[in-house]
């Protein structure tokens, strides 16, 4: 038999032995009263600690498998597209840009936590409990701290700023179009400055040299100064919680002051959802891990996991978070129900106004 | 003369039609079906078909405007290919030189990268994002088909004709032009229709290197898909996008022309010989400076960013590979992902080598361009499209594979199965009837025949296949993100998280994993080209 | 014994897709023990000729018999001929034995068997040691030695060959012309093997056809058909020179008008000769010059040996010799 084909063979019998491994330790993990294993569907970002979620199963007896299906809008359409059929059992991803569509499109079965009274009303969109808020972020324009200072030039305060020929061509943002961040920015601009001026302010910006780019990770890890390596833009559209990750995630030695800092009336808030799928035959279950989602446990660990914050009143932050990241008091928020009938055609006219 | 003996008895016709089964029922359940239901999906939304759609993808000069412009620099791209990657064959197929093994085996280490890693070096390297950087990535990707495909003939063809046209007094532009080409051309047109393919359905690069104002049909399928769920927009971009495919397959298919067994063919090794003249050498040495800065500079980016740490150069970021974010619960460590990507490639593999090589025997005796372009049609086929009408078609039992990990392997078989009946097509096709002949008169009935000439040949072809098919689907990121699917990330998505995240960790991780990635994929080709079967395989 | 009756093999080619006959009613007979060649030139149909009686090539009218049975509807696989190719089909992913040792495979001899005998076809070709070499690496003599034991291994009743030794070099093939014929009568096998080279043919037949444009023009005894060729086309294949010259004519004793066969070492210089001519070329042929001599117009070869050889350009006169003279036959149509 040829030499490759007696690699290949060799190969796929040392992968089958090793993949019966870990499959065999999984398995042999205690059960508890039911056997029932749950689907929650989310986006490629999602995250939660291995023993917290551990910790829902040794508590309800319930698994959770979860289904990481693209981006946020990726996966919301993935499962609006299987209505009926859903792929889960709870959809975690769904945030305040596009809630309008989810409720419109009817794939959620209403549910109120008793949990609910610790979050704020403000973060309860949906008055029929549909959905349930489990974290919000806000989407603000962040700018590099060394970069300010190196150049003598003072950090930006407004967003008017950014306008200013000062601030010339320092800033990328992202093409709301293909991106959440660069969508939750354009509406910041909407908030601020209303339906009727938002046009000419990005007529400004674009004057003033704006850098457009597709999506977040080229926008922050190429253009960003701050950012992965040869970037030229010390101001980038990104997320409140950026000072905290940038000192998590920077090579030691720590630093300690962040070299990220926040821009804080630029912010504007997204919250995130969980909801229970509609035709789910897991429903009991499903609705303990909504519950469990804003609990204390889940919501204490969700910062490190997703650099995001917690609904939970009273929830403890980590350590880096207090000490590196603002506190957004006055982020910009628009009605999802406005969103949801607006966004298709303010995108069109930012792209018109931006790009053409 | 070579007669054509067509199979004129209904029991080879039965023999054909059972072997057809396998790929075309493939090909149906796991292609047409789910394209057609989500074309289905948008065209006809409330159970009536409507195709103002499609009229408005041609009334909208927006609309227009994309679909000109993925056409065009599509046709840019693969004229510059072709122009920068001929001389490269030519060096590759001509010519012996310590090392050209090994040049050879990084030369196809490109085609099989996940564009979003490239995108980076791209970017790393200090490309804006542009249409220079798109042509340029282009290049850079499909370099590998010119090289295999056009070179792979080259380096048979007998350079007795070309002496014989110089010594008739042709000069060597003449020679090119009247001989070469014209020897050439099967390949010549393989090789643009599959770089045509690739750079018109090109999503990760335009999104990228393409920066906002650039747009594709396929990067506006996407966001018609994914972003604002505008299916019937979506499905009529994709029927464009196919029908446009399909027209390039059935030209093309037209002008590929004879086999390669009309022409004086003779072993490689007997064609390729060392640079003699000072001339040879400056060709030969041109030619791996352009491979090592065009092919090269991005791959050592990536590798240098990978070991680029704050103490130094070091393993630092291979070690974080292994325990950032490792409390997670989508954390998998990088030997696990390295295993996914093993075993998704292995299955997936075995698909495809089973799907294609059955093809490649049908089509062999059948109309072998129906079969050809027909198995060609997922290269040509949005992603999206297709990961989402995986969705919506198969989901009731016994076919609800929708969260299915065996999606991945299929997806992937998919994208390789083309490769594999052209690879053993076109071994099958130079197989010298002769052998057959022989055969039959020392006692070996048909079945016998074929067992004895035609499978050891073809299986040997197969094994050449099979190490292509592995190596594409090491890389393949186009349907496996589309498809929700349980926690077993392959490398390219393990990447693609991990710069999904922010912090300088992470980055360096993605840089590590992408150079695992690309040791993995180099020891795939380094094994496709120690097993070319026989003489005569393309690609 | 093979028996081949009116056998006519067709293909449609040409631009206006008419049918050619490839083979044109041909009969041959090969006796058991018999070596039987098919002499003719390029075009001819002799190869055709063999891979019909191969069933390679369907008969569009005729018959094969074998030993009396009908070959018709007999597939290839079973009739049980050995078939040596002119371009030997060696078939590339088997060695050297694997090779010699299929046909043995094929009729189910087992392993050990088989291997002994393939060995021994071998051996007989003077091949031994070579079992375990691809056959790339071998030369082209060893290639077709190759072929001939494979063709061999099996004992098939009888050994077709198509040009066995026509890509080998001058010297390889007249020692291994010896040889073949040797080995074929040592083994007592009938065998049917066309060529275009009359040298091969009349060394190793016993009996001799030539073939032109799908029929057989002459067949016989190897001697018989060179001494005494039968029609224009015959004799100008084997060399002979075709005249009208009178004097010639006389020589033959021929009375009337018909053409006249004369071989060239049937001309002899003779300054009292009857024939007058000119050397118009002059080729040295190791132990001989060939001479082309014009007389009256008409170009003939002369065979002269010894030392005064005349030169191009100079007179010479002619004698013939009546014992290398024929008549021929009226019946070729050239």
């Amino acid at each position: 038999m040829h030499r490759l084909a007696r690699l290949l063979v060799a190969l796929s019998v040392a992968v089958a032995v090793t993949a019966a491994v870990p499959g065999a330790g999984a398995s042999t993990r205690s059960r508890a009263k039911s056997d029932v294993t749950i689907t929650l569907v989310t986006h490629d970002s999602f995250s939660v600690s291995k023993h917290v979620l551990g910790d829902f199963t040794r508590q309800t007896g319930v698994k959770v498998k979860v289904l990481p299906a693209g981006d946020a809008g990726a996966a919301l359409n993935q499962v609006i597209l299987t209505k009926g059929a859903p792929i889960g059992d709870l959809l975690f991803g769904v945030d305040n840009t596009f809630l309008s569509r989810a409720l419109q499109a009817g794939i959620f079965e209403t549910y109120r936590s008793p949990r609910l009274s610790a979050v704020p009303a403000a973060y309860q969109l949906d008055p029929k409990h549909r959905v349930t808020p489990v974290d919000h972020g806000d989407v603000c324009v962040e700018y590099d701290k060394q970069w300010f200072a190196q150049h003598h030039v003072p950090v930006p305060t407004a967003l008017d700023d950014l306008t200013k020929p000062a601030y010339q061509d320092l800033l990328v943002a992202e093409n709301p179009a293909t991106s959440s961040p660069g969508l939750a920015f354009q509406l910041a601009t909407i908030a601020h400055f209303g339906t009727k001026q938002w046009r000419a302010y990005w007529s400004k910006l674009r004057a003033n040299g704006v850098e457009i780019v597709n999506d977040w990770n080229t926008a922050y890890e190429s253009s960003f100064t701050a950012g992965g390596g040869n970037g030229t833009k010390p101001l980038v559209v990104s997320y409140a919680s950026d000072p905290a990750a940038a000192v998590y995630y920077a090579n030691p030695p720590k630093p300690t002051v962040s070299p990220v800092g926040t821009l804080l009336s630029s912010c504007f808030r997204q919250i995130e959802f969980v909801g229970v799928l509609e035709g789910t035959s897991h429903a009991k279950e499903a609705r303990r891990l909504v519950d469990f989602m804003i609990e204390r446990e889940f919501q204490a660990d969700l910062p490190l996991q997703m650099f995001v914050y917690p609904v939970r009143d009273g929830t403890p932050l980590p350590a880096v978070f207090e000490k590196y990241a603002q506190v957004v008091a006055k982020p910009l928020t628009l009605s999802p129900t406005v969103i949801g009938a607006r966004r298709d055609r303010w995108i069109e006219q930012w792209t018109d106004t931006v790009l053409r | 003369m070579d007669r054509h003996r067509a199979a004129v008895t209904g029991g080879a016709r039965v023999r054909t039609a059972l072997l057809l089964l396998v790929p075309v029922g493939f090909f149906g359940v796991f292609f047409a079906y789910p394209i057609g239901s989500i074309l289905g999906r948008g065209l006809a939304p409330g159970g009536s078909v409507d195709l103002t759609p499609l009229t408005h993808v041609f009334s909208d000069p927006g609309l227009r405007g994309i679909a000109w412009f993925t056409l065009w620099q599509a046709a840019v791209s693969t004229v510059l290919t072709l122009a920068v990657a001929l001389p490269g064959a030519y060096v590759l197929a001509r010519y012996e030189f310590p090392g050209k093994r090994i040049v050879r085996a990084l030369v196809t280490v490109p085609f099989v990268l996940p564009t979003v890693v490239v995108g980076s070096a791209f970017l790393a390297l200090g490309f804006q994002p542009s249409l220079g950087a798109i042509l340029l990535a282009h290049v850079f990707f499909n370099y590998a088909v010119v090289v295999r495909t056009v070179g792979g003939l080259w380096s048979h063809l007998d350079p007795h004709q070309e002496e014989a046209a110089r010594v008739l007094g042709a000069s060597r532009r003449r020679t090119w032009w009247s001989v070469t080409l014209p020897a050439l051309r099967p390949a010549l047109v393989a090789a643009a229709t599959i770089t045509f393919l690739f750079t018109f359905t090109s999503f990760g690069v335009i999104l990228v290197l393409g920066g906002p104002t650039r747009s594709t049909l396929e990067t506006e399928i996407y966001r018609q898909t994914t972003q604002t769920l505008n299916l019937p927009l979506a499905a009529a971009l994709s029927i464009v996008q196919l029908v446009a495919v399909v027209a390039l397959l059935v030209g093309t298919g037209r002008a590929e022309g004879r086999r390669a067994t009309a022409l004086g063919l003779r072993p490689s090794a007997e064609v390729a010989r060392r640079p003699r003249t000072a001339r040879d050498r400056a060709v030969v040495g041109a030619n791996l400076v352009v491979m090592a800065a065009l092919l090269g500079t991005p791959v050592a980016v990536l590798v240098a960013r990978s070991f680029d740490t704050p103490g130094g150069a070091g393993f630092g970021f291979y070690r974080a590979l292994g325990s950032v974010r490792a409390g997670s619960v989508l954390f998998v460590p990088p030997t696990d992902a390295i295993r996914n990507s093993l075993v998704y490639a292995l299955v997936a593999t075995a698909i495809a080598v089973t799907v294609g090589g059955l093809a490649a025997v049908a089509a062999a005796r059948t109309r072998r361009r129906v079969v050809d372009g027909l198995l060609s049609l997922p290269l040509g086929v949005s992603a999206v499209t297709l990961g989402f009408g995986f969705l919506i078609a198969l989901d009731t039992p016994p076919l609800d594979l929708r969260t299915s990990p065996w999606l991945v392997p299929i997806a992937q078989a998919l994208v390789a199965i083309p490769f594999v009946v052209r690879i053993v097509g076109s071994v099958l096709r130079s197989i010298d009837p002769r052998l057959r002949e022989a055969a039959a008169t020392l006692g070996a009935g048909p079945a016998r025949v074929w067992r004895e000439v035609d499978l050891p040949i073809v299986t040997r072809a197969a094994s050449v296949a099979a190490a292509f098919a592995f190596a594409i689907s090491l890389g393949e990121f186009g349907a496996t993100t589309f498809i929700a699917r349980p926690n077993h990330p392959t490398l390219p998505i393990m990447i693609f998280r991990l710069l999904g995240q922010p912090g300088a960790q992470n980055f360096g991780a993605a840089m590590a994993a992408s150079t695992i990635l690309m040791a993995l994929t180099l020891v795939a080709v380094l094994g496709i080209d120690r097993f070319r079967v026989g003489e005569l395989g393309t690609f | 014994m093979l028996e081949i009756e009116g056998v006519v093999v067709t293909y449609a080619a040409g631009r206006d897709g008419k049918a050619v006959r490839a083979v044109d009613g041909v009969d041959l007979t090969v006796a058991d023990g018999e070596i039987v060649c098919v002499l003719g030139p390029s075009g001819s149909g002799k190869s055709t000729l063999l891979r019909a009686v191969a069933g390679l090539e369907p008969l569009a009218a005729g018959r094969v018999r074998r030993d009396g049975v009908d070959l018709a509807g007999v597939p290839t696989h079973r009739r049980n001929l050995g078939l040596m190719f002119q371009d030997h089909a060696l078939f590339p992913h088997r060695d050297v034995l694997g090779n010699v040792a299929f046909g043995l495979r094929m009729h189910d001899v087992p392993k050990p068997e088989a291997t002994a005998r393939a060995r021994e076809a071998l051996a007989r070709v003077g091949l031994a040691g070579f079992e375990g070499r691809s056959v790339r690496s071998l030369s082209g003599g060893e290639q077709q030695r190759v072929a001939l034991a494979r063709a061999l291994a099996p004992e098939p009743g009888l050994l077709m060959l198509d040009e066995p030794l026509g890509s080998l070099d001058r010297a390889l093939r007249d020692r291994l012309v010896v040889e073949v014929r040797e080995l074929l009568v040592r083994l007592g096998m009938s065998a049917l093997f066309v060529t275009h080279d009359h040298d091969e043919a009349l060394a190793v037949a016993d009996r001799v056809a030539i073939m032109h444009a799908g029929r057989i023009e002459q067949q016989g005894p190897a001697i018989d058909v060179w001494r005494r060729p039968a029609t224009r086309f015959v004799a100008r294949f084997l060399g002979w020179n075709v005249t009208r010259l009178a004097a010639v004519a006389r020589a033959a004793g021929g009375a009337g008008a018909g053409p006249v066969a004369v071989r060239p070492d049937g001309l002899v210089p003779d300054p009292a000769g009857p024939l007058a001519g000119t050397v118009a070329a002059r080729t040295f042929r190791r132990d001989h010059f060939l001479l082309r001599v014009d007389v009256e117009g008409e170009p003939l070869d002369v065979t002269v040996r010894g030392d005064h050889v005349p030169a191009v350009g100079d007179p010479v006169r002619l004698t013939v010799d009546p014992a290398a003279t024929v008549v021929l036959g009226t019946l070729d149509a050239e």
